[in-house]
């Protein structure tokens, strides 16, 4: 129920206050959709298998944000910036492929 | 909530699928694997490891508010993100159709002024021809002159040919089939054709109406074929004045002849060759560059 109202409220301040982003900020947006994604992902799974903490998840959440931008921020500032996206992606991409096979497993025991 | 029993023993027998980072693991264990074995950490269950070691199974009091505030910062995340893709859509459609405007208003501008020189050109080998047929030398000089243009693609050149047409295997008109890419007209193969046709005896030539001169280039640009640095449209249509038995013995004689026969035979390309009793190709325009000595000072 929380995390329901907890969305709602983030929808509803963006779409409701359209805050304006940063230019320099904008690169880094996607990567910390997926980062975050990551994270959420992580959560399900932990919730489905009862060891879900919201301390974890606020720290990994923010925490896998955080890091991811810095990475390709430092990938950037290096000129590597386009790789270390993709490396990013494919990292957090295979992290939450294997958290929704966990969560599959969970929910169809197969 | 309590640890569930299931979960805890879910805890020891890892799922397939999670990288399994056991000693008996190692023998299939890949570079791609070692590269992976960190990636699948669990955050969730070495907290709980951590709590079964300090002796609870009760996990600590959870903040609904940190919850709530983490969630809607996801969700406002998400939502930024979605909106700045979806805004920047339209812009970037906007730019590219700009520029394919500007792309067709050169091109066409391009059209209108080279027509505007053919013009011009007309004018000015009409007016010398009427100068030139004033006097004797004058006569010999016009008809030189006519030979020598009609070479060098200068002027306009009349009379009966040959017609060409090439175009990839597979084209349009059989939708039905795999386009096979070794069917495709190359540029390369539109040379060897034109050179075919120049052995062969022809007096001018033409590719898509695009006359040929000394000073044209038949190039590739990705995908298109270019003549003089202009694109063409598939089929490719060659069209040669010349005496039209002689140069379809020519050039079927000829390497580059050969060369489309055997294009036609490998990759079944169409390869039309006609007889045209009178065509007329518009005049190219040659552009002389002169080479000029460097001054020293």
């Amino acid at each position: 129920m929380i995390p329901a109202i907890g969305l709602a409220i983030g929808v509803a301040i963006a779409l409701v206050f359209k805050p304006a982003v940063p230019d320099w900020m904008q690169p880094y947006l996607p990567i910390a959709v997926v980062a975050a994604l990551d994270a959420v992902f992580g959560a399900v799974r932990a919730l489905l298998q009862g060891m879900f903490d919201d301390r974890v998840f606020v720290v990994s959440f923010l925490g896998n944000v955080l890091v991811a931008a810095l990475i390709v921020f430092l990938g950037d500032q290096l000129g590597v910036g386009a790789q270390l996206s993709t490396g990013v992606v494919v990292v957090f991409g295979i992290r939450i492929f294997s958290n929704v096979a966990a969560i599959r497993r969970t929910l169809f025991k197969a | 909530m309590r640890a569930s029993p299931r979960a805890t023993r879910r805890l020891a027998h890892r799922p397939a699928g999670v990288v399994d980072r056991s000693p008996s693991a190692d023998d299939t264990t890949s570079m791609l694997g070692i590269a992976l074995s960190g990636i699948a950490v669990d955050g969730y269950a070495d907290a709980a490891r951590e709590r079964r070691r300090a002796g609870t199974t009760v996990p600590p009091r959870r903040s609904r508010l940190t919850l709530l505030v983490g969630v809607a910062v996801l969700g406002l995340l998400m939502t930024l993100a979605a909106v700045h893709t979806m805004a920047d859509k339209p812009e970037v459609a906007a730019e590219q159709s700009a520029l394919v405007d500007q792309v067709r208003e050169q091109t066409s501008e391009t059209d209108r002024l080279s027509a505007r020189n053919d013009r011009l050109t007309a004018t000015v080998a009409g007016l010398r021809a009427h100068q030139l047929a004033n006097t004797s030398a004058g006569a010999v000089r016009r008809a030189q002159l006519a030979t020598l243009g009609t070479l060098a693609g200068a002027t306009a050149a009349t009379g009966p040919g040959l017609q060409i047409t090439v175009d990839d295997a597979n084209p349009a008109s059989r939708p039905d089939l795999e386009p096979d890419p070794a069917g495709r007209i190359l540029d390369i193969d539109l040379q060897h054709l034109v050179n075919g046709l120049w052995t062969a005896g022809a007096e001018a030539i033409s590719i898509n109406g695009q006359r040929l001169t000394a000073t044209t280039a038949i190039r590739a640009a990705g995908k298109a074929i270019t003549v003089d640095y202009r694109p063409l449209a598939r089929p490719y249509v060659v069209q040669a004045v010349g005496d039209p038995k002689a140069l379809q013995a020519g050039f079927t004689a000829s390497a580059g002849g050969d060369w489309m026969l055997n294009l036609k035979a490998t990759y079944s390309i169409v390869l039309d060759v006609r007889t045209e009793s009178s065509m007329t190709l518009s005049a190219g325009n040659p552009v002389l560059r002169y080479a000029q000595p460097l001054r020293s000072k």
